[in-house]
């Protein structure tokens, strides 16, 4: 029989029981604590994809939002990065951060890509290849592309027509960045990168 | 092997022999039920303190913003079961006795917060020496943090009463208002890094940054906090609570970074007691109003680079989050601490990232955007993942067993 552990009768302090992330802790303390109905990180990721779905689709809430889930749904530094720095330059070319009030504005003036200045419509065109050439992980891809097609043609549409057009610009964004992700060469990635801070400086040029 | 853990771990301590007594485990239970309720009542006189309205003269910038970070933070406290009864009184009765100071004090003068923040620290200063079966090596660096945050305090006062003829923060001369920064950053400091029972420290050094940073150049400010945000998150990914007190206070500076700061100080007191990486996304609120900010209005440079400084911090939080092991959400908690400390302050959490825009009460205001999208968002994740969960549950024991298709025999 093997002897006990250290001291095993009393009680664990605070000092005792740490919140261990490392799977590789088995023996520990913490770890014989039994798991609770608690989230995984593929699920966390999952749920972070489909909620900023919802606020692509929906025009709700707040382009950091979106930057931070899509950067979460990938769980990939430089792809949330290049969000972050797209979705700010959308922000900076219409002048808010509310996702609706930027849908308001493209269904008043037009997509965000046709309208404008020539520096804010390349500002536009910039976010949205940056998050095409950002090669997310997994379906991230496909969320990338959504949002791009969004950014671009703007994501309500008042008449039939336009819902198609827009539909249509969305579906060809995915259908490119999930290209895009399976034959572009690493060095896309990077340039996605560079795309984006262009990005920004248009839209403070604009 | 290498594990992280979400808590720095406490030196190496002598074991504590068990209880022989049963009273003694039953004044161990007592002291614990008195414990929790002293923070309860802590809490509460936040909260009446606040809602009472008013103006507090000692908090002149946002007195309902910063008395939200606290009252948030008043909570840390319950994540700290005490060993000995003398350390719960002491630290009991210094923690309930700063916010009734506070209230007390809005008639006017700083004296009787000075004195009262200086008490619990002293209280703080014997309990972090004592001779617990916690004890450190570093306790005597913590216990001098400590002092030098009472005597930078103490100095602020002073030089502000010499200066201005009144004891009330904010400075108005740049010599109080570091003085007060330092007292603030030597706090939240301790609370961050010292032994766990000091973290509720961190109530009065956010308290006393968000007022003091006021007297400061704004540039200058935002410069230093988010500098000092990017390296830390950079150093200490696991601990975010230091990234967003800094940035609370760099962005207290600015006009227009007032409101946000407020959520990012509660934001920074709700990281301190749980203690996770994925705690830095309790700044988001603060983040998307700083954001919402820079683009609303005209940008000044020291905005710019507050939001840059915020946006780089965010990075590297996520840059060394996605390379460390990641494990389940409140794996590896339990008791007291599980039940009193994380659970309401989980909840606290999730409140701040969902609802920011109902915490109207400490000054945020014009974030219905983003609690509409938060909503959406979080009905749509949860929608998923209850989907996705009840595709993947696997036949209980009472269900009946699957036909044999003969792969077993292969």
């Amino acid at each position: 029989m093997e002897p006990l552990g250290p001291d095993l009768r009393r009680r664990a302090t605070p000092g005792d029981v740490e919140l261990t992330t490392g799977g590789d802790r088995a023996e520990g303390r913490a770890a014989r604590v039994p798991p609770r109905a608690a989230l995984n990180p593929d699920e966390l990721s999952a749920g972070a994809g489909v909620g900023a779905a919802a606020l692509a689709v929906s025009s709700s809430g707040e382009v950091v939002l979106l930057a931070v889930l899509l950067g979460a749904a990938t769980g990939d530094v430089l792809a949330g990065a290049v969000a972050m720095l797209s979705t700010g330059a959308v922000a900076l070319r219409w002048g808010t951060t509310s996702l609706e009030a930027i849908a308001g504005a493209q269904s008043v003036l037009g997509p965000g890509g046709a309208v404008g200045p020539l520096a804010a419509a390349g500002s536009i065109w910039c976010a949205a290849g940056a998050l095409v050439l950002a090669k997310a992980r997994g379906w991230g891809a496909a969320l990338f592309g959504l949002t791009a097609g969004l950014v671009v043609a703007g994501p309500q549409a008042a008449a039939l027509d336009l819902v198609a057009m827009r539909g249509a610009v969305a579906l060809l964004g995915v259908a490119l960045a999930v290209c895009v992700q399976r034959r572009a060469p690493p060095a896309a990635r990077p340039m996605a990168l560079v795309l984006s801070a262009g990005a920004v400086v248009l839209a403070v040029l604009a | 092997m290498k594990a992280f853990s979400g808590r720095r771990p406490e030196p190496a301590s002598a074991p504590v022999p068990a209880p022989a007594d049963p009273s003694i485990a039953e004044a161990d239970g007592h002291l614990e039920s008195a414990w929790v309720a002293a923070v309860a009542v802590v809490t509460a006189t936040w909260v009446a303190a606040t809602l009472a309205g008013g103006e507090l003269p000692l908090l002149a910038t946002n007195p309902r913003g910063t008395a939200a970070g606290a009252a948030a933070a008043a909570l840390a406290g319950v994540g700290w079961r005490p060993r000995t009864r003398a350390s719960a009184l002491a630290a009991g009765a210094g923690l309930i006795l700063l916010p009734l100071a506070v209230a007390a004090a809005a008639g006017g003068s700083a004296v009787l917060l000075a004195a009262l923040l200086t008490a619990t620290a002293g209280a703080e200063t014997v309990i972090t020496q004592g001779t617990g079966p916690t004890s450190g090596r570093h306790r005597p660096t913590y216990a001098l943090g400590v002092a030098a945050a009472a005597a930078s305090l103490a100095a602020a006062l002073l030089v502000e009463r010499g200066e201005g003829g009144s004891w009330s923060l904010p400075a108005d001369n740049v010599t109080a208002a570091g003085l007060g920064l330092l007292t603030a950053t030597l706090l939240v400091v301790v609370a961050t890094l010292g032994p766990l029972r000091a973290r509720p420290l961190a109530v009065p050094g956010l308290l006393v940054g968000l007022v003091a940073v006021t007297g400061l150049s704004p540039l200058g400010a935002s410069a230093v906090g988010a500098v000092v945000a990017s390296a830390w998150a950079f150093r200490r990914p696991q601990q975010p609570t230091l990234t967003l007190a800094a940035l609370a206070v760099a962005a207290a500076a600015l006009p227009v970074g007032r409101q946000p700061s407020a959520l990012l100080a509660a934001a920074a007191a709700l990281a301190l007691v749980v203690r996770n990486p994925a705690t830095a996304l309790l700044g988001l609120p603060g983040g998307a109003g700083l954001a919402a900010s820079l683009v609303s209005t005209e940008p000044e440079p020291p905005l710019v680079v507050l939001v840059v400084g915020t946006a780089a911090a965010a990075l590297v939080l996520g840059a060394r989050g996605a390379r460390e092991p990641r494990g389940r959400w409140g794996e590896g908690s339990a008791g007291t601490e599980a039940i009193f400390g994380l659970v309401p302050a989980g909840a606290l959490a999730l409140w701040l990232v969902v609802s920011p825009g109902s915490w109207g009460w400490t000054g945020a205001e014009g974030l219905g955007d983003y609690d509409r999208g938060a909503l959406v968002a979080t009905a749509a994740a949860g929608l998923a993942l209850v989907g996705r969960r009840a595709m993947a549950v696997r036949p209980t024991a009472g269900s009946p067993p699957e036909p044999a298709t003969g792969a077993d025999a292969r």
